[in-house]
């Protein structure tokens, strides 16, 4: 069976490998007519395609046209500065694209174009065509401009102090507002476009000098190989360019805040932007980077600190809560403080069903009423909740078809899973499995998992660098921002890691101090 | 692959799984002996978790259903084990000892040696070795099915009063691990509390009497609980107490005992075996009814006569001890750290050796603090 599987592969790689038909060329015809119609042809005669023509000058009328995507364009743009200038030209000479572009067109953005080919693709990225009879060539008029969600603190990252603006659908809006906020020449936007038939726009974002050289030729070398119809999220493209596709953690990081991004592009990070989606993805991703919010720095260090500590035990109890629970309760009796052990032994009497099942169908339940809450509009999803809460919670555990202990253990592992929002998807997965094992091993089960997910993350890279670095390789200098975040002015190198060439951040010496009375500041 | 995992898993898997709900908890284990019959008796004390939580069931009363907190299983059997088993045989599930407190030896059992019964309580993996070890003077089952009044099973009120015992310093509580530890030993006599209900109807209670004194299993007597502080002293583990004595001028006075240490130093002589025994107490000053106010000077006397009391308490005990040629404070082992191989051959005969020991106590108390007040209240 498996050598006929492979047979049935290698065949579908062949067909692929068989060379794609190129794309002719087609230059663009001397006739206006010819090339207009040439040009809606091409285009399906859409009912969002404009087609205008208008006679240019007075004593030599020459015959020209525009095109364009009703709803790609700013038509008061078209109206104010193409065709306005155009039809109040009183040349007594015959006019030609030339003596257009250099005198009479308001637009910013302009490109001759000689092929049919370009010319489309110009019109179809909200570009205005403008051709004019007897010159085969034709001019692209930057006019893009379409219906846009404004920049809105995005829902899925919240912090409490710091910056409110995030991602937004637009390519162009999220280059700026990183743009904003590396001011240096050295920030890079490598575009490039993936997807036959959706031809998305890729930005690969870097700071040149920064960033490793050999990083960005492999994250471009990465993207470069994906030969697929269509890009509709960057969640596709981070599954393309995985280092572990069946891993259930993610070694390709991703943000919606442009400060967050921007931090990882100043640490030697490449960001990968698709137009289309807000959530920008951040190349290498290491296992410690899940843990750190935004609020971290902007906190006082031992308030930070804290809460950072918070968020490692949150994803330990997410992850193993139910399991030990399991396993404490059908196993090892022993190790539960003897009140604790007779308050559950009371709340489980009578209950029909063993703990691993209860652990299993209660954690279903709650995965069920969260799909549920999110997918639903948004009042009705209150009333989900309320269901889930009061009916399910409460009433099964009156009903004694689940002991109280469950209910809690489940709800608290739910809202524990939240704390490291980037893990929220391993630790559902590997909470399953965890209580599985717990249900048939007991804590040998738990133990024999543990040891097996860390040789699994020991196994991984992300881009080439180790998935458990700075911990595993250990790395002493990047120690300073996993188990604690030591000052700012403290972190004056960049994380070794990720191998940056320019290492140095910030200089050494800038703790801030009193200065001494009497004397300047002995750092001038 | 995926085969030889599940496998893997579905077989070897599950096979000491217990639901919460298929436990019966043990919370205490009364032993006895019957010496006709050469058969071990068990009661063993079972909770009921439910009860154990409603409110309504507190003190031992009827709760839901008028059912107690705890029951008791009455099993015998040639061992230990086989009373055990006897035991769950008896119920619809398994009784789990892995929460069992403690373990009370009745009258047949302490005649015939203890020694025998506790193989299973140290072999086993269930059983905790810090669960606590009691002799019942009176009625063994009394005690089990005794209705406690601040907690729902009887086990829990011994145990607590096991931990409790530093008030007053005058039992001194053993765990299962030191009982056996002592029980091992050649020459030192274990020693164990002794309990008692006392009291009829809703007056009874439970109540620590003395220490049951053993050699080699056997129960060879007991010492009162004011020797069994006499003992403390010596081995250094009183906790706290309280020391009442007259003042000059007749009032009473009550000096607590905030923290003692003891140092045990054998000499070995042309003139024999002699033990110092150094005993340290910080105290203060708890209550003074009348008398001269507490001045430096008073203080110094009240710390002579707290250290008089003190040395009274232990010389009466080791006079206990010599009666009974139990060596109950662990002097041989003393011996045999000092003078190792002077001790092999004494350690044969230690028990006729023992009631010659010369033993000088010296106790140093000191008062430390006096309290809120100057002046002693009956002020006239």
């Amino acid at each position: 069976m498996i050598r006929y599987l492979a047979k049935l592969f290698n065949a579908l790689a062949k067909r692929q490998r068989s060379p794609v038909k190129q794309s002719s060329v087609t230059k663009l015809d001397s006739g206006l007519t010819h090339n207009l119609k040439h040009i809606m042809d091409e285009l399906g005669n859409g009912s969002d395609v404009v087609n205008r023509q208008f006679l240019i000058g007075r004593s030599a009328p020459v015959l020209a046209g525009v095109i364009f995507i009703d709803g790609l364009v700013d038509q008061e743009m078209i109206n104010d500065n193409i065709l306005q200038p155009l039809l109040r030209i009183e040349l007594e000479r015959p006019v030609d694209l030339d003596v257009l572009e250099k005198s009479f067109l308001a637009v910013g953005g302009l490109k001759r174009v000689e092929t049919m080919e370009t010319l489309v693709e110009g019109v179809l990225t909200g570009d205005t065509a403008l051709l004019i009879d007897g010159q085969p060539s034709a001019l692209l008029l930057s006019t893009k401009k379409w219906e846009q969600r404004g920049i809105s603190e995005p829902d899925t990252e919240v912090i409490v102090k710091g910056a409110r603006d995030g991602f937004t659908e637009t390519l162009r809006t999220n280059t700026a507002l990183l743009r904003r906020r590396i001011e240096h020449p050295a920030l890079r936007f490598d575009t490039m476009k993936i997807g036959k038939k959706t031809r998305t726009e890729i930005c690969v974002a870097y700071i040149q000098g920064v960033a490793e050289d050999k990083l960005v030729e492999e994250v471009k070398k990465r993207l470069r190989r994906i030969d697929t119809a269509g890009i509709l999220s960057t969640e596709s493209i981070d599954q393309f360019i995985d280092d572990a596709p069946f891993s259930p953690f993610a070694t390709v990081g991703y943000t919606e805040r442009p400060d967050v991004c921007a931090a990882k592009l100043m640490e030697g990070r490449v960001a990968i932007i698709v137009d289309g989606t807000p959530v920008v993805h951040t190349v290498p991703f290491l296992f410690w980077e899940s843990f750190q919010s935004p609020d971290d720095y902007n906190f006082r260090l031992f308030y930070a600190n804290t809460m950072r500590w918070i968020r490692y035990l949150a994803f330990f109890t997410s992850v193993l809560l139910p399991g030990v629970y399991v396993a404490l309760s059908s196993y090892h009796q022993e190790l539960i403080p003897t009140n604790l052990l007779i308050s559950m032994a009371a709340a489980t009497e009578g209950t029909p069903f063993p703990a691993v099942v209860e652990a299993l169908g209660m954690g279903v339940v709650f995965e069920i009423l969260r799909e549920a809450g999110i997918r639903l509009p948004r009042p009705v999803g209150q009333a989900v909740s309320i269901v889930g809460a009061l009916v399910i919670g409460e009433a099964t555990v009156t009903a004694g078809l689940v002991g109280a202990p469950v209910v809690i253990v489940v709800a608290l592992t739910a809202i524990a899973s939240f704390l490291v929002p980037s893990q929220v998807e391993s630790a559902a997965f590997l909470r399953v499995v965890f209580t599985c094992l717990a249900g048939v091993f007991g804590a040998l089960g738990i133990i024999n998992g543990l040891i097996f997910v860390y040789i699994h993350l020991a196994s991984l890279r992300s881009f080439g660098v180790p998935f458990l670095a700075p911990v595993a390789p250990i790395v002493p200098a990047d120690l300073k921002d996993v188990a604690v975040r030591v000052p700012i002015w403290m972190m004056w190198t960049r994380p070794k890691s990720i191998d940056s060439p320019d290492r140095i951040r910030q200089a050494m010496r800038i703790r801030p101090e009193v200065p001494e009375e009497g004397h300047d500041d002995d750092r001038s | 692959m995926v085969l030889a995992v599940l496998v893997c898993l579905l077989a070897g898997g599950c096979w000491d799984r217990q639901e919460l709900d298929e436990l019966a908890l043990a919370f205490a284990a009364g032993l006895d002996y019957d010496m006709e019959q050469k058969q071990v008796k068990l009661i063993t004390q079972v909770i009921r978790p439910g009860q154990m939580k409603s409110a309504e069931s507190g003190g031992g009363s009827t709760g839901q259903g008028g059912q107690k907190a705890s029951f008791i299983l009455e099993s015998q059997g040639k061992t230990v084990f086989e009373a055990v088993r006897k035991a769950s045989f008896q119920i619809s599930r398994r009784v789990n000892w892995t929460h069992n407190m403690v373990i009370i030896f009745g009258k047949g059992a302490v005649k015939a040696g203890v020694d025998k019964f506790l193989d299973f309580f140290v072999r086993d993996p269930e059983p905790r070795p810090h669960q606590y070890i009691l002799v019942a003077d009176g009625d063994l089952k009394d005690i089990l099915n005794f209705k406690p009044n601040l907690e729902k099973a009887s086990a829990q009120t011994i145990n607590g009063m096991m931990n409790n015992t530093g008030v007053t310093s005058e039992a001194y509580p053993v765990t299962l691990q030191e009982f056996v530890n002592d029980l091992m030993s050649n020459t030192k006599s274990a020693t164990a509390p002794l309990i008692k209900v006392v009291g009829e109807g809703e007056e009874q209670k439970l109540q620590l009497v003395g220490t049951a004194v053993f050699r080699k299993g056997k129960q060879i007597g007991r010492i009162e609980p004011k020797e069994t502080r006499g003992l403390l002293w010596v081995i250094g583990k009183v906790k706290s107490g309280i020391i009442s004595l007259p003042s000059s001028d007749g009032s009473e006075i009550s000096i607590e005992i905030v923290q003692a240490s003891s140092k045990i130093h054998p000499v070995l002589d042309g003139d024999g075996m002699h033990v110092h025994i150094h005993v340290k107490a910080i105290c203060n000053l708890g209550e003074q009814l009348g008398g001269e106010n507490a001045k430096p000077k008073k203080m110094i006397e009240f710390q002579q006569w707290a250290e008089k009391e003190i040395q009274k308490e232990i010389v009466h005990t080791i006079q206990c001890s010599r009666r009974m040629k139990a060596d109950i404070f662990g002097i041989g082992e003393a011996f045999n750290r000092k003078y190792h191989k002077r001790w092999r051959t004494m350690e044969p005969k230690w028990e006729e050796l023992y009631p010659k020991v010369k033993f000088s106590v010296n106790v140093k108390a000191k008062i430390r603090l006096i309290g809120e007040t100057l002046i002693p209240l009956p002020a006239h």
